[in-house]
């Protein structure tokens, strides 16, 4: 199992740069996860490890040795597609074992390895079956099977659940995640879905336009947001971002006259220049108070399903609260903990204590 | 008031395989109704049959009272979205929108063809790609304009079939609140089809839950929760779905294997009987996880605000979601209690309910 590393990696489409500089060190079984929207260049970052696209420039190394000329095939490394291609003439059994059989691997060597691949994804009871037969989340998971089997320097999964109905999707995230762990193999996993990264990555790659946005843990992403891109699209509704000016008693919320006095968060010298900034603040992190909240009008209430939400207005901008169910407070209360601020220029993190 | 729409008894094989299996179904007027189900559970025939794009074994499709079974796909009024597209490539995206109302058969004029193609446009965000190609369009915003179109003829009924699952997770979320806010202005009656329960009560309210080409429940999603049908319905929702423990009725108590969970059976609706085997289902929210012997924390998934916890127990494994902060990790052992009341007893062998006692259900 390798260490993989990106170094300065750029993959360029006529003028277009789908992956565009970017560095990273996976180590040796660790699960990343790369998200991000479509276009982001999570996918053409995971063909160019695989060698089924060339970099434009920059360098691919496992365990320290540049890849970038070999072909897919002389990496060793294993990859999973959304659409599971497996040979429907075949059973369970001769699909897993094919890539043994295509290299000559001796007979006793192939005994033990699907021995333990069997054990492994609880295979035992599906291995003569045909594989047209199985349902969507086990065919996924003879073909994971069929790619550990050889033993790769790394797996490189592209959104290998997503063509699967969300109750076996959830049911093979789940699954997913306990068989990484077991066979400890590197994985790259790409998906544009924030709770599978959220629940299978050690570490997060987010990624927009090309680009590294954060590299982080997922609760630390959660928590701890590099810029808004990273605070918007981790999170579910997304995260409120408020623009707002400092003004001598706090700051002061845009389009109302309502003064945010917990500043603790605020680098001095944002409140010094009296700098626009975004306010950024997460529905979980909104509540419904009686007294001594900020003013502003509870718009509307709904649910989905048995999530209560709220919304509320801060001049033009519509905001998002969640309500666990049962408050009653008609003002709003942003919990000092859950107050975020970012630069409305950059869109950049501001941190105490740090100055950009 | 009289049903919009009124699904009887349907029937359909495709070779060996029965896609609908005496399916039946009514929606009122202004209802947006999702068709909750997995793969090949009948979803899309049925929207199929509702458009008059399949041929039906037996029953009868009505819509508005009028029997429509045989009748011409052109002449239901319906519109339906599909999860690819369908956009004409040679038209810009004011002309997509725009085809349905100059049809032969509902032809519009041309300043109501503009006022009301501005409208939606507005409505799903798209007024600025109007004269743009649709060619040049993300998969997003594809399918805002595939749902402008459809939305556009207002015709009688809406069939949606799964049109947001080939998007990105933040592009769904969006793009859900945009059919949720498109309904609550114009109350067009609208038939959701998906696999997503998350999609499902995000958009619409009430729901029917089909599987095997039969709905197994129809109601709101509290009435479903308050009493679901079966077994399957119990899977099918939530999230995470419904928890099932391998139970034993044993004098007047039910007593799950292996857990120390004994409930009388009168405060589940039950009355004493015979011994006999049953699956005691409990929606994970009411169900109270302690430090404890019973069950074991076998894996954590993170959530940001929340996690969700997986339980192994003898009498069954179950998951369940717990604020964020609650302390358990991969391997803790956990006592499991029920909220008093919760739970509903199964037939192991069919899934069906077992009655409660007293005539409620």
């Amino acid at each position: 199992m390798a260490e993989i590393t990106l170094r300065k990696l750029s993959v360029r489409f006529g003028q277009c740069a789908a992956v565009d500089d970017v560095s990273l060190t996976i180590k040796q079984g660790e699960f990343v996860v790369y998200l991000g929207p479509s276009g982001c260049g999570k996918t053409t970052t995971l063909r160019c490890v695989a060698g089924l696209e060339q970099a434009s420039s920059g360098d691919i190394l496992f365990d320290g040795r540049r890849v970038n000329g070999l072909s897919p095939s002389r990496r060793n490394i294993a990859m999973v597609f959304q659409f599971v291609s497996l040979y429907p003439h075949l059973n369970v059994r001769e699909n897993i074992l094919f890539p043994l059989r295509a290299r000559g691997v001796p007979a006793r060597e192939i005994a033990e390895r699907l021995a333990w691949v069997t054990e492994v994804f609880d295979l035992g009871a599906e291995l003569r079956r045909y594989t047209r037969a199985l349902p969507p989340g086990a065919r996924q998971k003879v073909a994971l099977a069929r790619a550990i089997i050889r033993r790769p320097e790394a797996l490189l999964l592209d959104e290998p659940l997503s063509a699967i109905d969300e109750q076996f999707r959830e049911d093979m995230r789940w699954e997913l995640g306990r068989l990484q762990r077991q066979i400890g193999v590197t994985t790259i996993y790409v998906t544009h879905d924030q709770r599978e990264a959220m629940s299978l990555a050690d570490r997060i790659v987010l990624m927009n336009d090309g680009r590294i946005v954060q590299t982080a843990p997922p609760n630390a992403i959660w928590r701890d947001p590099d810029d808004i891109f990273a605070a918007r699209f981790i999170g579910s509704p997304s995260m409120n971002l408020i623009p707002a000016l400092p003004v001598e008693s706090g700051l002061r919320l845009a389009g109302s006259q309502v003064v945010l006095d917990e500043l603790r968060g605020v680098p001095d010298w944002v409140l010094a220049q009296g700098r626009p900034l975004l306010v950024g603040i997460r529905p979980a992190h909104v509540d419904l108070v009686e007294t001594d909240g900020l003013p502003f009008q509870i718009e509307h209430n709904y649910s989905v399903g048995r999530e209560r939400y709220f919304r509320f207005r801060i001049g033009d901008l519509v905001c998002q609260g969640a309500d666990p169910g049962g408050a009653s407070g008609q003002a709003i209360r942003f919990r000092p903990e859950g107050l975020l601020f970012f630069d409305s220029g950059s869109g950049r993190r501001l941190r105490k204590g740090v100055r950009p | 008031m009289t049903a919009l729409l009124s699904l009887l008894d349907l029937c359909k094989r495709y070779r060996a395989r029965r896609a609908l299996d005496g399916l039946t179904l009514d929606m009122a007027p202004g209802e947006a109704l999702a068709l909750l189900g997995p793969t090949g559970a009948g979803k899309t025939t049925t929207l199929m049959a509702v458009a008059g794009l399949v041929g039906l074994d037996s029953g009868s499709v009505t819509m508005a009272g009028q029997d429509v079974t045989e009748a011409h796909p052109a002449t239901r009024d319906v519109a339906m979205v599909f999860e690819g597209f369908n956009l004409l490539p040679a038209l810009d995206v004011k002309g997509n929108i725009g085809f349905a109302l100059r049809s032969p058969a509902f032809r519009e004029a041309e300043a109501e063809i503009a006022s009301r193609t501005g409208r939606v446009a507005e409505l799903l965000r798209i007024s600025h790609l109007l004269d743009r190609d649709v060619t040049t369009l993300s998969g997003g915003e594809k399918q805002r304009v595939a749902i402008a179109r459809a939305f556009v003829r207002r015709p009688r009924l809406l069939l949606l079939d799964e049109p947001l699952s080939a998007l990105d997770l933040k592009l769904r979320e969006g793009l859900r609140a945009e059919l949720r806010e498109l309904h609550a202005r114009d109350r067009t009656t609208m038939l959701y089809a998906t696999h997503d329960y998350h999609g499902a009560v995000a958009i619409a309210d009430p729901l029917a839950v089909i599987d095997g080409g039969r709905v197994r429940q129809r109601g709101s999603l509290a009435e479903i929760l308050a009493s679901p049908a079966d077994m399957t319905v119990g899977r099918l929702i939530g999230s995470p779905a419904m928890a099932f423990f391998a139970a034993r009725i044993n004098g007047d108590h039910v007593q799950a294997e292996g857990i120390d969970l004994s409930i009388p059976l009168a405060a589940l609706g039950g009355a004493a009987g015979a011994t006999r085997e049953v699956m005691l289902g409990v929606w994970p929210e009411d169900i109270t996880l302690t430090p404890g012997p019973g069950g074991r924390i076998s894996a954590v998934d993170n959530r940001g605000f929340e996690i969700a916890v997986q339980v192994e127990t003898p009498a069954g494994s179950f998951r369940k979601a717990l604020p964020e902060g609650q302390g358990f990790t991969r391997g803790d052992s956990c006592r499991i209690t029920l909220r008093a009341g919760a739970g509903f007893l199964f037939d192991p062998a069919t899934g069906a309910r077992i009655p409660r006692q007293g005539g409620r259900p």
